[in-house]
């Protein structure tokens, strides 16, 4: 897109921002009215209810690692070296995009981890809906589950973090931090 | 190109490959290309001799650029085929053209470390790791970067960067280079060996080259041809001597070089009067790019080189400035009739010629170029 249909950018800026713009309480109550019945309260649903969600945000970080990128001249250069389509953007493009992959999936992850109400309107039992499930009966369970939810996806992401730099610091790429996050989040505006 | 033949076993010792047999020659048929309402290509014919470097000149907007793209097979020409030995490759996808290509702007791949940039290209002819490693390296040492063969592209110089990118283009032994402006992002210096590389290399591997720029002087120093364009057209494609000595239009004149216009009077008889003597007027094949125009009035082209310059009591000049070149001195003079020209004298002599002195200018009587005159601006 960045290389075929420049204009059409700004519309799919747009479209991926509505997302946030619109509540997840509409967004889910809209979702749940037309689903079909069989999708209803599955995993399968709130995946899909979750890609939208995180869209903007992946969206973002990947547009921002585009823009870094002087994309035509390195695909025009790696296709008069005789690389076709799929080569040029498994050898030279997805490579080069690692730093802002990384960054839409800290991003999404947290996200996703953290999310309660469509998960709970959904009727799908995710961990945060769990959490809150069981504070209701026992509230030492759910303040050491709280604790340990904390915990684990604070090691994730640090671990995402720390793969993400030992390769970026190789080609001269930003750190993957949470900061480097932001900052591309703000770039991309 | 009787010495093509050893340029290319030149080649084969460089690179440890065997020789193509013969170079490639490169034929442009009647390009057209419009954007919109602009015509980028306006029937553009070139033909490119094996061995040879052409270098195409001229203004931003030109469509020089365009040209070079669509041999690349990275635009499509409205009309018009692109030949490479005698075959029209313009339904080839640009992949497999076997052209290399120098970029403008830094194009290296910032993943890969400089050796596996110029491995690139071999990698995607499917060569074994081991040869393309030893290929790779043999072409960084051509460039004289062997030592930095581990450091990726964001740890080199622009030249530096340039110089793998070139190693990278000729890596796939392509059957044409096309440089497009590889050298206008450098600093001057680094320019001039890099420029000197590049014609060293090009001459001892025998590539076919094209190489677009709109900086003359590079053009004139590096090309055994220059092309100049103008508006999508070719104006004179000639050796650079011819080009400066010769040039087949007014426009050619006066981008290639400094030119002086100082109005004259044509005389009929193939003379012109011109600041108070009578010259031959001089043209390609005796005609003058003038064009039929046998008297009335018209501009004379001189360059700086051409006028004689003398201090003098109540001449026709006064110097304005003076310019150091190193051996030679530039002197503007303006004439009567507010005309301003340019003069070199040896810079020993122009240290008298301080500004504001009376000085007579005129012309030693070798024969001139003529064109119709400029209407007077303002």
């Amino acid at each position: 897109m960045h290389l075929r249909l420049p204009k059409l950018r700004r519309l799919l800026e747009g479209i991926t921002i509505l997302p946030i713009v619109i509540p997840p309480v509409v967004l889910i109550v809209g979702v749940l009215a037309i689903a079909p019945g069989f999708i209803k309260s599955t995993s399968l649903l709130l995946a899909l209810e979750y890609v939208v969600l995180a869209m903007p945000f992946a969206y973002r970080a990947i547009d921002a690692g585009l823009r870094a990128l002087d994309l035509k001249t390195i695909v025009e250069a790696s296709s008069s070296l005789g690389a076709g389509w799929l080569s040029t953007l498994w050898r030279v493009i997805l490579p080069n995009l690692r730093t802002a992959l990384l960054s839409a999936v800290v991003l999404t992850v947290a996200m996703v981890l953290g999310e309660f109400t469509m998960a709970s309107l959904d009727l799908y039992q995710t961990f945060p809906v769990w959490i809150y499930v069981n504070s209701q009966t026992s509230g030492q369970v759910s303040v050491a589950a709280s604790l340990l939810a904390l915990f684990v996806t604070w090691i994730f992401l640090l671990a995402i973090t720390v793969l993400g730099t030992r390769q970026s610091r190789k080609t001269g790429g930003g750190e993957v931090t949470l900061f480097t996050v932001a900052r591309q989040e703000t770039r991309g505006d | 190109m009787t010495t093509n033949t050893a340029r290319n076993a030149a080649t084969a010792d460089a690179i440890g490959q065997p020789a193509r047999g013969g170079g490639t020659s490169v034929l442009l048929r009647d390009l057209t290309r419009a954007f919109g309402a602009t015509r980028a290509l306006d029937g553009l014919s070139i033909e490119i001799a094996p061995g040879e470097l052409v270098a195409l000149l001229g203004p931003s907007g030109c469509g020089k650029t365009t040209a070079l793209r669509i041999v690349a097979g990275f635009e499509m020409a409205d009309t018009g085929s692109v030949l490479v030995d005698g075959k029209d490759i313009s339904s080839v996808p640009a992949a497999r053209r076997d052209m290399g290509m120098v970029f403008q702007s830094y194009s290296l791949f910032p993943n890969m470390s400089a050796l596996d940039n110029v491995a690139f290209g071999l990698r995607m002819r499917k060569i074994g790791a081991g040869e393309r490693r030893k290929r790779a390296g043999d072409l960084l040492d051509m460039v004289g970067l062997a030592p930095q063969a581990r450091q990726y592209p964001h740890q080199l110089s622009g030249g530096q960067q340039q110089r793998v990118a070139l190693a990278r283009a000729l890596a796939i032994e392509p059957r044409v280079l096309l440089l497009d402006e590889p050298l206008s992002a450098l600093d001057a210096k680094v320019r001039l060996q890099l420029r000197e590389q590049i014609r060293t290399l090009q001459q001892r591997l025998g590539t076919t080259t094209l190489f677009v720029t709109h900086d003359q002087e590079e053009a004139l120093s590096m090309a055994d041809r220059v092309g100049v364009m103008r508006q999508g057209k070719l104006e004179q494609i000639a050796a650079p001597d011819e080009l400066y000595d010769d040039p087949a239009t007014a426009f050619v004149a006066e981008f290639v070089g400094i030119m002086n216009r100082i109005p004259g009077e044509l005389r009929g008889g193939g003379m012109v009067a011109v600041l108070g003597g009578t010259v031959p007027v001089k043209g390609p094949g005796g005609q003058s790019p003038g064009g039929d125009q046998v008297e009335g009035p018209v501009d004379v082209l001189v360059r700086p080189e051409g006028l004689t310059l003398q201090v003098a009591e109540n001449g026709n000049g006064i110097v304005t400035t003076r310019t150091f070149l190193g051996s030679v001195t530039r002197v503007g003079v303006q004439l009567s009739g507010d005309i301003a020209v340019q003069i070199d004298k040896s810079s020993s002599e122009a240290a008298a010629l301080a500004p504001g002195a009376s000085v007579s200018v005129s012309l030693p009587g070798q024969p001139v170029l003529v064109v119709p005159r400029r209407p007077v601006a303002g």
